[in-house]
């Protein structure tokens, strides 16, 4: 619930500049962009490298759907597809996935419908290239060189790709069937030695559902032990979300946005899992002086969002609504966890007493420990040998040289394929010898 | 022109570490990136964080083109357009744009047709979200806080933009209507003293054609001077050009990337203007090492968004490399008119209040107001009688104030212009009474 009267709110972070590195104190706003309020109005805009439209080859569009339909792109929505935006992405796209986050998470720093975001805390949403985007964004905001970046022991690998270049490290917390694990992070945070570690960390990231590589879930009660943790020492926290329609229960876990009554989340979605990857459309939802600061990061790369993607994607959402949205989530996650099964099932079949496993709760991964196992990349180099690829444990574990672990993806595999791959690996690790 | 014909094949560059900075220099090719090699091979695939593209709910799709022709996007294609793709962009589009640029340019570092590149310095051609990403990008893998960039007296804001965060700054070297002036940067290169003005510079910025705000070309006989310059003092240069179809005049004048023998040019091209600037699509030409260092990073924030890219390409491949030059010519003209009836205007109300070159490119008349040392409040004034102009202090980063505005007339209309110009003269009559 937002409390519009600040006073009361005084747990909300009034200013972010404790958070924010060098560069992201140097970012200005791009001159060029302040004019812009002024196309549309009634003075004559000669300001603007707005190459004419008139000169673009493509006039409109009508695409087709699923279900039969068709959703058409007529001469005006085309020229303003083909043409610059700006770079927090479509306005009415970006109020749609408001309406659609107060909707899921009803976020207590979100300002009622029809009221302004003012405080610096306050929830704004911005359009993204995907999570990563986002994530890269945020890390590159935050950070300085030196800096720790919390993460769960198995995490999405890129991450380590985004914060080496910065001169940063990974600092690891325990995580298992239930997610990262708090007790863990309470440890690491109470017993920082700024001397031995560098600077006490300031930024935690985790993928709380459907995790990559894990596909475990952070339980609601962890979540909010999470959120103390981070009241208490004073972190913020990327919540790196893309699976979370792909739970596979109704109703869905909360988020941690909607437990954030301090403004210490910056929430990554994606569409990527649900409507498209390759239209590159995702959205942080997050305090608005730092999403700000990104905005004008955005506008000197890439300058503009990708107005044809989010037009095509944009028709699409507009004409299912949110409630359409929300069921074709529950759509997805089905299809995902019907996979899910199967993988289990298949796994249990060639695997029982060679392999474990938790069985996924979302998402579209399986995390599976080979037993006798202590490095798991000569077994996957095997495995290829006789026909399949998964990919193995360590890259997804920063503390570990060696990992026994696995990641199986069955977004796409089939019943067969599975049988296949499974029974060669039971082979692999039945001719492993015992230790 | 192939490497063993190069005229002095000792300068060719062998290695780009030392134009990295630290952030290149840690950035590593994504692991997870590795597994990609197998998709599509026999092996079974169990390896992809990809979606199921059976959830996506876009199935095909057709796109109408000015000329009346529809080009479709079909059932495989369009699954392909809605998944995760390669970082350095869709394949097809990427062939045909470095035989385009083969076509445009004859690049000195370019293979032979049907020869792999394979030296450091081999140019290869990868998509970009435009040109502005491929500048920030390039300029993010070399300088280090503290560094200089060297750029044209007046030139395209966003740069700044760009350096300012990374704690470098800009070197500005004059230019007039013949672009960017050779001697200016010799004179800046050869009396650099490193003690005052930190690391010698590495990286040359430029907007080689239709100059961003200036709308001048810089000639072929410059480019020379400026290319053997660079030779001298070991830079690098960003040919930023997206304005180089839209010259007025055919042929093209040359440009760096094909006076390029050592493999110091990263050339950055764009469809926005020619195209669909709101699809986000450019592409980088340069040395194979360098790019591959940019698609690394890339990689970790800025993955080519296929659905664009689909788009554009089935357009690119439907009009072929003559038809996109043919276009190019159409394209160019347009603007060429444009930017005559902005001179006439010009001419009949700013005579002896302005002085200005006509552009020779792209869409912007840059402007000197006489008597005016500063011509900010000229163009709040201006706005307050209903025109909307850009201050010229942004463009030039040496400067705290600037006599010029910049006008844009890729969508002013004669009679907009006419207003526009005769309220700005009004302005400056006032002006020169106190």
């Amino acid at each position: 619930m937002y409390t519009a009267n600040l006073s009361q709110a005084s747990h909300r972070i009034n200013n972010y500049d404790n958070y924010s590195n060098k560069s992201a104190k140097r970012r200005r706003p791009a001159i060029l962009r302040g004019l812009q309020k002024y196309i549309g109005t009634d003075l004559l805009y000669l300001a603007g490298g707005l190459p004419n439209s008139e000169t673009f080859p493509i006039t409109a569009a009508q695409l087709q759907l699923r279900d039969g339909r068709t959703v058409a792109i007529d001469e005006n929505e085309m020229k303003v597809a083909l043409q610059y935006g700006n770079s927090c992405g479509s306005l009415k796209m970006c109020e749609w996935l408001t309406e659609l986050q107060r909707r899921l998470h009803d976020p207590p720093t979100l300002p009622p419908l029809g009221v302004s975001t003012s405080a610096n805390s306050d929830m704004i949403t911005i359009c993204t290239n995907g999570c990563t985007e986002g994530i890269s964004r945020i890390l590159g905001s935050v950070l300085e060189e030196g800096d720790s970046l919390l993460v769960e022991e198995s995490t999405y690998p890129t991450v380590m790709n985004m914060i080496e270049p910065l001169g940063c490290k990974p600092v690891t917390i325990k995580n298992d069937a239930d997610g990262l694990i708090p007790s863990d992070l309470s440890n690491i945070l109470s017993s920082w030695n700024e001397a031995v570690s560098g600077p006490r960390p300031k930024l935690l990231y985790c993928v709380p559902v459907g995790g990559n590589p894990t596909g475990a879930n952070l339980t609601l009660e962890r979540k909010k032990e999470v959120y103390a943790l981070a009241r208490k020492y004073d972190l913020l926290i990327i919540e790196d979300d893309p699976y979370y329609m792909l739970q596979f229960t109704r109703p869905l876990t909360p988020s941690l946005l909607s437990l954030d009554v301090d403004g210490r989340v910056l929430r990554c979605d994606s569409l990527s899992k649900l409507m498209s990857a390759g239209a590159r459309i995702g959205y942080v939802s997050g305090p608005k002086q730092i999403l700000e600061t990104i905005l004008h990061w955005k506008d000197s790369d890439p300058g503009s969002c990708n107005s044809l993607a989010q037009t095509i994607i944009w028709k699409v959402l507009q004409s299912m609504g949110h409630d359409g949205y929300i069921e074709h989530g529950r759509d997805v996650a089905n299809v995902y966890y019907e996979k899910s099964k199967r993988v289990s099932r298949t796994a249990e079949k060639h695997l029982k007493g060679l392999a474990e496993w938790s069985d996924p709760v979302a998402g579209m991964f399986l995390w599976m420990k080979l037993l006798g196992v202590e490095d798991s990349m000569p077994i996957c180099q095997k495995l290829i040998q006789k026909g399949a690829v998964v990919v193995q444990g360590h890259i997804f574990c920063p503390a570990s040289v060696k990992s026994p672990y696995i990641r199986v993806s069955y977004s796409y595999a089939s019943e067969e394929d599975l049988d296949k791959s499974f029974s060669w690996l039971a082979e692999i690790l039945k001719e492993q010898p015992t230790q | 022109m192939d490497a063993d014909k190069l005229p002095n094949g000792s300068l060719h560059i062998n290695d780009y570490e030392k134009y990295f900075n630290k952030t290149a220099r840690r950035l590593t090719s994504s692991m997870l990136g590795g597994a990609v090699n197998y998709f599509g091979s026999d092996l079974l695939y169990l390896a992809g964080g990809l979606p199921n593209s059976d959830m996506f709910l876009i199935t095909a799709a057709k796109i109408k083109l000015r000329d009346g022709r529809t080009v479709n996007i079909a059932d495989d294609e369009m699954e392909v357009a809605l998944q995760y793709n390669k970082s350095a962009g869709k394949p097809e589009m990427l062939k045909w744009l470095t035989e385009l640029m083969r076509r445009l340019h004859d690049p000195p570092t370019l293979p032979s047709h049907g020869v792999s590149p394979s030296a450091n310095s081999d140019m290869i051609t990868i998509s970009t979200y435009g040109c502005t990403e491929a500048i920030s990008k390039i300029i993010g893998l070399v300088l280090e806080e503290g560094d200089s960039l060297l750029v044209e007296e007046s030139t395209y804001s966003t740069v700044m933009n760009v350096i300012e965060p990374l704690g470098c700054k800009p070197v500005t070297v004059k230019n007039d209507a013949d672009g960017l002036i050779p001697s200016d940067l010799s004179n800046i290169l050869i009396s650099w003293n490193e003690a005052v003005s930190g690391p010698r510079p590495k990286l040359l910025y430029c907007v080689p054609v239709g100059g961003n705000p200036t709308g001048a070309n810089l000639t072929l006989k410059r480019k020379k001077e400026v290319y053997a310059l660079a030779r001298k003092y070991d830079l690098l240069i960003i040919e930023d050009d997206p304005y180089y179809m839209l010259q007025f005049t055919r042929p093209l004048i040359p440009s760096l990337l094909s006076l390029d023998v050592d493999g110091r040019v990263l050339r950055c091209d764009s469809f926005s203007k020619m195209l669909a600037a709101g699809a986000r699509i450019g592409y980088l030409s340069g040395p194979k090492q360098f790019l591959e260092k940019f698609i690394e990073w890339k990689d970790v924030n800025a993955f080519p968004n296929s659905l664009a890219e689909t788009i554009v390409w089935k357009v690119l491949q439907n009009m072929g490399h003559d038809g996109f030059i043919e276009h190019g010519c159409r394209v160019a003209n347009f603007y060429h008119k444009r930017s005559q009836h902005a001179s006439r205007i010009a001419e009949a109300y700013l005579k002896g209040l302005a002085e200005w070159s006509d552009p020779v490119a792209g869409m912007f008349l840059w402007m000197k107001l006489l008597g005016v040392e500063d011509s900010r409040p000229i163009c709040q004034k201006l706005i307050q009688k209903g025109a909307v102009v850009v201050q010229g202090h942004i463009f030039c980063p040496a400067s705290v104030n600037s006599p010029y505005i910049r006008v844009s007339y890729s969508y002013a209309s004669e009679e907009d212009l006419a207003k526009a110009f005769s309220w700005l003269a009004d302005i400056l009559k006032e002006q020169s009474k106190q």
